[in-house]
């Protein structure tokens, strides 16, 4: 049965993850309860050094990837069949920052390789939204206003020299505007794409009700943080039990837009994202009260003062369910497999925030 | 420089020796450990202690040429493996109680929708499949998903060992079911 043979197989699993795993070895990964206001002390007493906490993409829609998901490191020439109804396909990022799909499309029956270039539309570029669970998070019931007609071509899969060319229709989506995202959908087939630009707003504002960003803000239950102690040590914490509302709530919409050029030691560094338009931003907190946000304009910041960022950091030691300290070598990057990074890619393909594009 | 080896190379030196010190050294620095191994998969005591005595031999019988990186997992592989094969064939006379019937039916859930009992596979490639998933996990969820699927412990061990609630431990496990069933139909293993 295959389930045995699961089961089996894990017997041929790397050593270093059966060590870790054993029973005396897991116990070192116990959570450790939150000490009441210990953990600020320790935060401020361990200086102005950037920590990094990681809030990995969960929110409402569990389909969109969370950090330890499985990459998608697959090369051109390797396809998945998958039927329509499921949406399951591979995705490659290449260069061009096209998106490949393969599924089972009446090309004489055959498997097509979809193939979603950059669109420009009313002077902006789009493209399609990273992350593979893009298509699955918009229904047809959420589309909105058709903005323009396009073309979709497909290629065979089994034999290359076959091609079509799919009619496409550019719709908005409720609550963006377009100057964010808009989908994409494709005659005679389900679902719907999500194609997004590198829009920075602003304003705090203008991301939510420009970009419904409240209402799409995305977080994890792990938050993933490093920093350094008095001696200059580097110490990994995990929290457990942020919420995006708790974020949103506590933070986030406690403070007003404004100019920013100043260059504060960072509290706290915090990635968090869009479910529909995968953002993956870097939110810092910084010691003197402001918070610089990666999804706004350079220049901007939101402020809520120091007295707010601090209680800030009170109502994480309040309200996460713990912390622990991990191996300095624990790290979301890739083991030495071969396999390009699983972690959350930054907006590779959008030039001016990075290039994290696995290779 | 004997004295910068660590102690499971010390004791893989006396199996490249020949030494019968090494099985000696070896059941006292994971009897202990091999035995829980093989009580999770085995029903009873007595065979849990035949696989780990099985476990010695084996151990004996392979080292060398084997090298262990890991003498540990090495020897917990073997155990594994043993208690695996053993429950096999004693399964028809005697049901395996504890978390076997449950870890199984957990992972079911894991076989893609699409499978097919005829469908043959490569063990290697599932293998391969299920390092890639491990590595892409974070620690604490990979440790979580080993001791329950490797080590066969129950939710309530795991949590109690990891200072979780079984809720979330269950919640964790779940989901990495879910995303293991995701990566085995993508890559179209099973």
């Amino acid at each position: 049965m295959k389930h045995e043979a699961i089961w089996k197989s894990l017997s041929d699993i790397r050593e270093d993850y059966i060590e870790e795993a054993a029973p005396d070895a897991a116990k070192s990964a116990k959570v450790i309860p939150l000490p009441k206001r210990s953990l600020r002390r320790r935060i401020i007493g361990w200086g102005a050094i950037a920590a990094c906490i990681a809030l990995i993409a969960v929110g409402a829609y569990p389909l969109i990837g969370t950090i330890g998901d499985p990459d998608e490191s697959i090369t051109d020439d390797a396809y998945a069949n998958y039927p329509v109804r499921s949406w399951k396909g591979y995705i490659t990022m290449n260069e061009a920052s096209w998106r490949i799909f393969t599924f089972p499309y009446p090309i004489n029956g055959e498997t097509v390789r979809l193939e979603f270039p950059p669109i420009e539309w009313n002077g902006e570029t789009y493209r399609l939204s990273q992350d593979h669970n893009s298509f699955v998070s918009v229904s047809a019931e959420e589309i909105g206003d058709v903005l323009f007609e396009t073309e979709i071509v497909a290629h065979g899969v089994a034999d290359h020299e076959q091609s079509a060319t799919l009619s496409a229709t550019l719709s908005a989506y409720p609550g963006i505007d377009p100057a964010y995202g808009v989908v994409l959908t494709m005659e005679g087939v389900e679902g719907a794409f999500l194609y997004r630009t590198a829009k920075y707003a602003d304003s705090l504002e203008e991301l939510i009700e420009k970009a419904g960003f409240s209402e799409h803000l995305t977080t994890s239950a792990n938050i993933f943080h490093t920093t350094k102690d008095a001696s200059g040590e580097t110490v990994h914490l995990v929290f457990e039990g942020m919420t995006a509302k708790l974020l949103w709530d506590q933070l986030l919409s406690l403070g007003e837009t404004v100019d920013y050029h100043g260059e504060d030691g960072n509290w706290l560094r915090i990635s968090i994202g869009h479910d529909l338009l995968q953002y993956n931003s870097i939110l810092c907190v910084t010691s003197d009260g402001y918070i610089t946000f990666s999804a706004l304009k350079a220049g901007k910041a939101i402020y809520v003062g120091t007295e707010q960022a601090r209680a800030f950091l009170d109502y994480l030691e309040d309200n996460l369910t713990g912390y622990r300290l991990v191996e300095e070598t624990e790290s979301f990057a890739p083991a030495d497999t071969g396999t390009p990074a699983t972690v959350t890619w930054t907006n590779a393909s959008y030039g001016d925030r990075g290039t994290d594009i696995p290779e | 420089m004997d004295t910068l080896k660590t102690a499971d190379e010390r004791i893989v030196d006396l199996y490249f020796a020949r030494s019968e010190e090494a099985i000696a050294e070896t059941a006292a620095r994971y009897g202990s450990y091999c035995k829980t191994i093989a009580s999770s998969i085995l029903a009873s005591n007595e065979d849990t202690e035949e696989c780990v005595n099985d476990t010695w031999l084996k151990a004996w019988n392979s080292i060398p040429p084997a090298r262990p990186g890991s003498l540990k997992a090495y020897l917990a592989k073997i155990t594994r493996n043993l208690a695996i094969h053993r429950r096999e064939k004693e399964r028809a006379e005697k049901r395996g109680g504890g978390e076997i019937p449950l870890v199984l039916s957990e992972l079911a859930e894991c076989v893609p929708d699409q499978s097919t009992v005829e469908d043959g596979f490569s063990k290697v490639a599932l293998a391969d499949v299920l390092n890639r998933f491990l590595s892409g996990l974070p620690r604490e969820k990979r440790i979580v998903f080993l001791r329950r699927y490797w080590y066969n412990a129950s939710v309530a061990e795991i949590a109690g060992d990891m200072g979780l609630t079984e809720a979330k431990v269950k919640s964790i496990l779940h989901r990495l079911r879910g995303q293991l069933k995701l990566l085995l139909e993508k890559e179209e293993i099973l």
